[in-house]
C-alpha cells in the first residue's frame, strides 16, 4: 500500500497546480524535488511529496476537507477520473497542512483519518480502483471529519 | 457673599444632578415581577418573587416551606440552610458560592437581601433539592413540582424527587441520557463496541453495565439501588413487575420512537429545556433537508435493509431509520408495502427484488465478529440478480453506519443519521 501511496504522490505532484491551495509558485518544484526520495524515506512519512495546502486554521481545513469529501463522492459516482484525482490531491494537501494540530487534539481520530486517507489515496492510484471501496472510504471519512470538527 | 452663596447652590445642584444619574444598585432596580407556583399553588410571601437579570429569586423561607423543606438562618454568617430529605443546600447573602451536601457549587448570581428578606435563586435551590422547575414564559411563571407522575405504556409512576440514580435499559435511552447530561448509574451495554457505543462512551465513564437490552441483569440493577428505571415495552414488559419492585419504573411505548422517548426522559430528569431546544433544531434541520432535496428525489422509495447471519436478509417497514425517512417525506417501495409486514424476511436470493427501491441503505452488522454475515452479504451483492436491481444499476446502494442507523435508536443517533443523508443525497 505504501508503494501505491508513493505512486499517488507522483501523480498528485503532476496533477497539482498552484490553485490546489497554497499559492506558492515554488510548490511544483518542491513536490518534484521530493519525487527522488528513496522508498525507505517514503515509508517513514507516507505524505512526503505532498505540499501542504494553505489553510487559515484547522477548523477551516476540516470544513475544506468536508466539502472535498462530498464532491469526491459525486465525482466517483459520475466516474470523473480526473476530478477524482484532483480532489484526492486536494484532500492530501489539506490533511498535511492540518494533521499536526489534529494529532495534538485527538491522537485516536488522527490515526483513524490518516489511515482512511492513505487507503483512499492508494485506491485512487490503483488501476483497479473500485467505486464501492472509494464511496465506503469516503463515507467513513465524512463521519470521522464530523467527529473531528467537534474538537475545534 | 451673594456670589459665594450662588456658587454653593450651583455646586449643590450639580452634585444632585450627578447623583440622580448614578444608577441604583438595589436588588429591585432591574427586578421584574414573576409568578411562582408550587404543586399548582401560587407562592405567597412578604416579598414577591422577582426576576433579576434573567434569574428568578424567591424568599428563601417561603420557598423552603412550600416545597416541604426545613430552613435555618445564621444571622452572623448571613447563611441560609435549606434541607429536604437527604439534600442540604447552603447559601450566603452576596456570595456566588453555595454548598450542596457540603460540596461547593457555583451560582450564576448571589442571593439578595431585599427589604431585609433573603431572596435565593429559584432554579438552583429547586434543582438542588430534587424539585422539578419549569419556566412558562407566556405567563412569567416558574412552576415547581415536588413530585411528578409520569404516564407510560404500562401505567403511571410517581417520582417523589428528580432522580439522581437512573438505570437505563435500552440503547436509545442511553443515547438520550447523554444528550440530557444525565449520567446513569447503570445502563445496558451496546450490541457492538461494548461497553457503550463509541460516539457516547466518553460521557459514560463510571456507568455500570447491566447486560444487554434483551436480557438485563436484575441483580445488578438492584445492587445499584436506583431511584428510577427506564425501560421499554417490547423488551421489558415481561419483567416489569420485577423492575417495579426494585425502583419506580417507566416503560416507554416504542423503543424506536426517539422523539417520544426524549420527551419522557426530559420530563423525568427536569431537562425539558434541553429537549425542547434539540427538537426545535431537529425540526429546522428536517425542513432544511426537505427544502434542499432536489425534485427527482422527493418522495423517493427508500429500502432499508440488512443481511442476517442465518443467510437471509431483512427489509424494514418500521423502526428507527424508517420513521426518520417517513418524516423526511420519502416513500416505501411498493413491493415491500404489498407484503403488509413491518419486518420483511427475504430468505433466498430469488426474492431479492423485495430489497429494491430508488435507494437502498444497508446497515448490516457483523454481530458475531467472524465475518460470516459479510461473506453472505458479498455473495448476494455480487450476484447477477442483485446487480439487476433498480437502485444498484443507478449506483444508489449504500452501506451505512449500523450503530447510528439501527443499533442505537437515540436522539443523537437520529441527528447523525440525518447528517449522513446530506452526504448520500449530495446536499450542502
Amino acid at each position: 500500500m505504501l508503494l501505491l501511496l508513493a505512486s499517488f504522490t507522483l501523480f498528485a505532484a503532476a496533477g497539482c497546480s498552484n490553485g490546489a491551495g497554497n499559492g506558492d509558485s515554488g510548490s511544483g518544484n518542491s513536490v518534484s524535488a521530493n519525487v527522488s526520495q528513496t522508498s525507505s524515506e517514503v515509508q517513514q512519512d507516507p505524505w512526503s511529496g505532498v505540499t501542504p495546502a494553505t489553510i487559515s486554521d484547522t477548523k477551516s481545513g476540516i470544513e475544506s476537507l468536508q466539502s472535498a469529501v462530498k464532491e469526491f463522492k459525486q465525482a466517483v459516482e459520475a466516474e470523473q477520473t480526473e476530478e477524482i484525482k484532483k480532489l484526492a490531491a486536494e484532500m492530501a494537501g489539506v490533511w498535511v497542512a492540518m494533521q499536526a494540530d489534529v494529532k495534538s487534539a485527538n491522537g485516536s481520530l488522527h490515526e483513524t483519518i490518516d489511515g482512511e486517507l492513505q487507503r483512499l489515496m492508494a485506491e485512487v492510484a490503483s488501476d483497479k480502483r473500485s467505486k464501492d471501496v472509494l464511496i465506503e472510504l469516503d463515507y467513513s471519512l465524512y463521519q470521522h471529519l464530523r467527529d473531528l470538527k467537534q474538537h475545534f | 457673599m451673594v456670589t459665594v452663596q450662588k456658587r454653593f447652590v450651583s455646586l449643590f445642584v450639580c452634585f444632585a444632578l450627578l447623583l440622580s444619574l448614578v444608577p441604583s444598585f438595589t436588588a429591585t432596580a432591574a427586578a421584574k415581577a414573576v409568578n411562582v407556583t408550587v404543586d399548582g399553588k401560587k407562592l405567597t410571601a412578604n416579598v414577591s418573587p422577582q426576576t433579576v437579570n434573567g434569574r428568578t429569586f424567591v424568599p428563601y423561607r417561603a420557598i423552603a416551606e412550600a416545597i416541604g423543606a426545613t430552613v435555618k438562618f445564621d444571622s452572623k454568617t448571613n447563611r441560609a440552610t435549606i434541607t429536604k430529605g437527604k439534600q442540604t443546600v447552603e447559601l450566603t447573602v452576596g456570595s456566588k458560592t453555595a454548598k450542596i451536601n457540603g460540596s461547593s457549587a457555583k451560582l450564576d448570581a448571589a442571593p439578595l437581601n431585599v427589604k431585609g428578606t433573603l431572596l435565593v435563586p429559584l432554579r438552583f435551590v429547586g434543582e438542588s433539592l430534587g424539585v422539578w422547575v419549569t419556566w412558562k414564559a407566556s405567563t412569567s411563571t416558574a412552576a415547581l413540582e415536588t413530585k411528578k407522575t409520569i404516564k407510560h405504556s404500562l401505567g403511571s409512576t410517581t417520582l417523589n424527587s428528580v432522580p439522581k440514580r437512573a438505570v437505563v435499559l435500552f440503547n436509545g435511552a442511553v443515547d438520550i441520557s447523554v444528550l440530557l447530561e444525565v449520567k446513569p448509574v447503570g445502563a445496558v451495554e451496546s450490541y457492538i463496541q461494548q461497553p457503550f457505543y463509541e460516539y457516547i462512551r466518553p460521557k459514560l465513564k463510571g456507568t455500570k453495565t447491566l447486560g444487554d437490552e434483551t436480557q438485563p441483569n436484575l441483580e445488578a440493577i438492584a445492587a445499584l439501588k436506583p431511584d428510577v428505571i427506564i425501560a421499554t415495552k417490547v423488551r421489558h414488559e415481561k419483567i416489569h413487575a420485577q423492575l417495579k419492585s426494585i425502583a419506580p419504573t417507566i416503560v416507554t411505548e416504542d423503543l424506536s420512537d426517539w422523539q417520544d422517548n426524549l420527551q419522557i426522559q426530559a420530563q423525568i430528569f427536569n431537562k425539558e429545556e434541553i429537549a425542547a431546544e434539540f427538537l426545535a433544531e431537529w425540526k429546522a434541520k428536517v425542513a432544511d433537508f426537505k427544502r434542499k432535496l432536489p425534485a427527482k428525489d422527493k418522495g423517493a422509495a427508500i429500502s432499508i435493509i440488512r443481511f442476517n447471519p442465518d443467510g437471509s436478509a431483512r427489509a424494514y417497514n418500521a423502526g428507527f431509520a424508517y420513521k426518520i425517512f417517513k418524516e423526511l417525506g420519502f416513500s416505501t417501495p411498493k413491493q415491500q408495502l404489498a407484503t403488509g409486514q413491518e419486518f420483511i424476511t427475504v430468505s433466498s436470493l430469488e426474492q431479492v427484488s423485495l430489497l429494491d427501491g430508488d435507494y437502498i441503505f444497508d446497515f448490516t452488522t457483523d454481530w458475531d465478529g467472524d465475518g460470516a454475515v459479510l461473506q453472505h452479504q458479498k455473495k448476494w451483492t455480487t450476484s447477477d440478480l442483485w446487480k439487476n436491481l433498480n437502485a444498484v444499476k443507478k449506483d444508489k446502494y449504500y452501506k451505512v453506519n449500523s450503530v447510528t442507523w439501527n443499533l442505537s435508536g437515540g436522539a443523537m443517533a437520529a441527528d447523525l443519521l440525518l447528517d449522513d443523508l446530506y452526504f448520500h443525497f449530495d446536499l450542502e
